[in-house]
């Protein structure tokens, strides 16, 4: 059986996580010995490479970890909640709406007045976002409906985030929306760990507790129901902890997609398909593959440098194209 | 006195413009076991649905072991009642055990893992419905007999002290819809109560106590199968004409052979 096999995937994952947390510690376009650095850092010498490594590398490390972490969590979770494995954080415009919101500031020039301004935004958005998806189905609505309203409000979202990009005052801004929209982690200082870390907390705390509730909703709405599962509130838990999470994440480095679409698809099998494992074993799959990417876009040589975002949609688009064939094979 | 332990008053459902119950009031006794018959439409899954609480109600109530269902905890009105529904749709290829231990759902705390105990529980409703050999089968690849006889495990690994089952043997062959049928006559001389949907009208009137016929949202009659199953009301009600026969054992046994002159 492979759910015997469970605590095997879950130490590889966390050795993952742990050994490429190191990698991307060291990769970048300074190379320096990372022993000696930390050596250094102990007898409180400073140098570039200490700079380097505290100011740097070991944000951008801690945030791929925590954003790869939301994305995974939140698309098992939200896969589960809709039963449906094309779902993801994106597909309800959680993203989109952190993205746009994050658009408005930047184009604005708000977050010149301060910092905290971008990261408050995206939440608004994601929030935003959610609340209008709700508003449209409401408490009773099914799968269908609201992939359909998430739809509609990436397709909202991305006529305005167009617009600001049409009217940006000059090339500089409309390069600051366009690449900041790809998602990127190269510019993450502390401040932004900091700033993210909170929200992050509070919606990884909500999902801990829905997996029950989710493992039942495989029997269906009703059956979940009548064995005491409350679903309307289970889908505002979610759909509230993944604005608070996905909110954070986007507005720190932008919209990283096809994470939480192609992790959970990925690993649901090696934990028997059920959702309850599948959200931690997802969020140490998000690590890694944000890591990894971040790791990639670093290491592969070009002009201007790769963003992350890119990479995570190079390949995530064609999986989800995949999905979508796998599927239609095996429905009637 | 026998304990009442579900009960419909008055009850009246509507979706948008459409009354799909009409008042019906329907009591059920621990031991007992009532069958819900009627034609396609007439009410039967709704009143199950409104009986389980899942359904609210446009009028009347209902009442589980004298309390109003809709003030139940959740929680405990999951404990008492197991409802097996109609399509029973499962979601992902989970590991049959797996499945069956969801049925253990509403006596875990949220963060709980079924414990020996409930392991226990979930192995004699395996054997129950005669679907041990299936425990490591992924439900996916389930036939559809099966996959009703696992389903069924599900509800009866929940311990419930009712059950409410829509159309439970529909697709099951002949031996294992007289299994289905078996085992919840059992849970029933057991002490517990069953409301079962069902199309197939002789089985209804072999294994049920009463039988409660519906149509158009209105209950006609509830009385024992012998009193509600008439050549008349079988005509006036689902449009058709049959030969009763009562065999031997003195079950009745109900042949549909033609539509009734109005039908056509």
């Amino acid at each position: 059986m492979t759910t015997q096999r469970v605590p095997m995937w879950l130490g590889l994952l966390m050795g993952s996580v742990i050994v490429l947390f190191f990698i991307s510690l060291t990769v970048g376009r300074h190379s320096f010995s990372l022993w000696q650095t930390v050596q250094e850092l102990l007898a409180q010498e400073q140098s570039v490479y200490t700079l380097i490594l505290v100011e740097l590398r070991l944000p951008r490390s801690l945030v791929a970890v925590i954003v790869g972490a939301t994305l995974g969590l939140c698309g098992a979770a939200m896969q589960g909640l809709l039963r449906n494995p094309l779902a993801s954080p994106g597909i309800l415009g959680v993203s989109s709406g952190a993205a746009l919101f994050s658009v408005i500031v930047l184009y604005f020039g708000f977050h010149a007045i301060s910092h905290w301004l971008l990261p408050i935004a995206g939440m608004a958005g994601a929030l935003l976002a959610i609340v209008l998806v709700y508003a449209l189905t409401g408490n009773d609505s099914t799968i269908t409906t609201i992939i359909l309203a998430g739809v509609a409000i990436n397709a909202i979202a991305a006529a305005c985030i167009s617009l600001a990009i049409n009217l940006a005052p000059s090339p500089y801004a409309v390069r600051e929306i366009a690449l900041w929209t790809l998602g990127d982690l190269s510019k993450v200082s502390l401040v932004n760990l900091w700033l993210m870390l909170p929200t992050t907390l509070i919606g990884w705390f909500m999902l801990v507790g829905c997996g029950q509730a989710l493992n039942a909703l495989s029997l269906g709405e009703q059956t979940a129901a009548s064995m005491g599962v409350n679903v309307a509130r289970l889908r505002w838990r979610i759909f509230l902890a993944t604005a608070l999470a996905v909110g954070a994440a986007v507005a720190t480095v932008g919209a990283i997609g096809f994470i939480g679409l192609v992790i959970p698809h990925l690993l649901r099998p090696l934990v028997g398909y059920e959702p309850r494992r599948l959200l931690f074993v997802s969020a140490l799959g998000g690590a890694v593959m944000l890591l990894l990417a971040d790791i990639c876009v670093r290491l592969i040589p070009s002009q201007t440098p790769l963003q992350v975002g890119v990479l995570t949609a190079l390949v995530g688009a064609p999986f989800f194209l995949y999905l979508i064939v796998k599927s239609r094979k095996e429905l009637p | 006195m026998t304990e009442r332990l579900l009960e419909a008053r008055s009850v009246s459902v509507t979706m948008g413009s459409i009354q799909c119950l009409n008042r019906v009031d329907l009591s059920l006794n621990a031991g007992e076991m009532i069958g819900l018959i009627g034609p396609n439409g007439s009410g039967k899954s709704s009143l199950l649905k409104a009986m389980v609480g899942l359904q609210k109600t446009a009028h009347g109530s209902v009442w589980l072991e004298g309390k109003n269902i809709d003030h139940c905890d959740s929680r405990e009105r999951g404990k008492a009642l197991g409802y097996l529904e109609q399509s029973g749709d499962v979601h992902w290829p989970l590991p049959v055990k797996r499945l069956v231990e969801l049925g253990r759902t509403p006596h875990l705390q949220g963060w709980q893992s079924p414990c020996e105990q409930d392991q226990r529980r979930v192995e004699t409703a395996l054997k129950q419905t005669d679907t041990w050999h299936l425990m490591e089968r992924t439900v996916t690849t389930l036939s559809g007999g099966e996959k009703c006889r696992v389903l069924l495990a599900r509800v009866l690994a929940g311990e419930p002290k009712i059950i409410l089952a829509d159309e439970p043997i529909a697709a099951l062959d002949p031996a294992h819809q007289i299994m289905v049928m078996e085992s919840l006559r059992q849970f029933a001389a057991a002490g517990g109560a069953v409301i079962i949907a069902l199309h197939d009208l002789s089985i209804a009137a072999r294994y049920c106590d009463q039988l409660a016929l519906l149509k158009e949202g209105n209950l006609i009659i509830k009385a024992s199968p012998g009193d509600v199953i008439t050549e008349a009301r079988l005509a006036s009600v689902y449009g058709i004409k049959a030969t009763l026969r009562r065999d031997e054992n003195d079950y009745l046994s109900v042949t549909p052979y033609a539509l009734t002159d109005e039908e056509k």
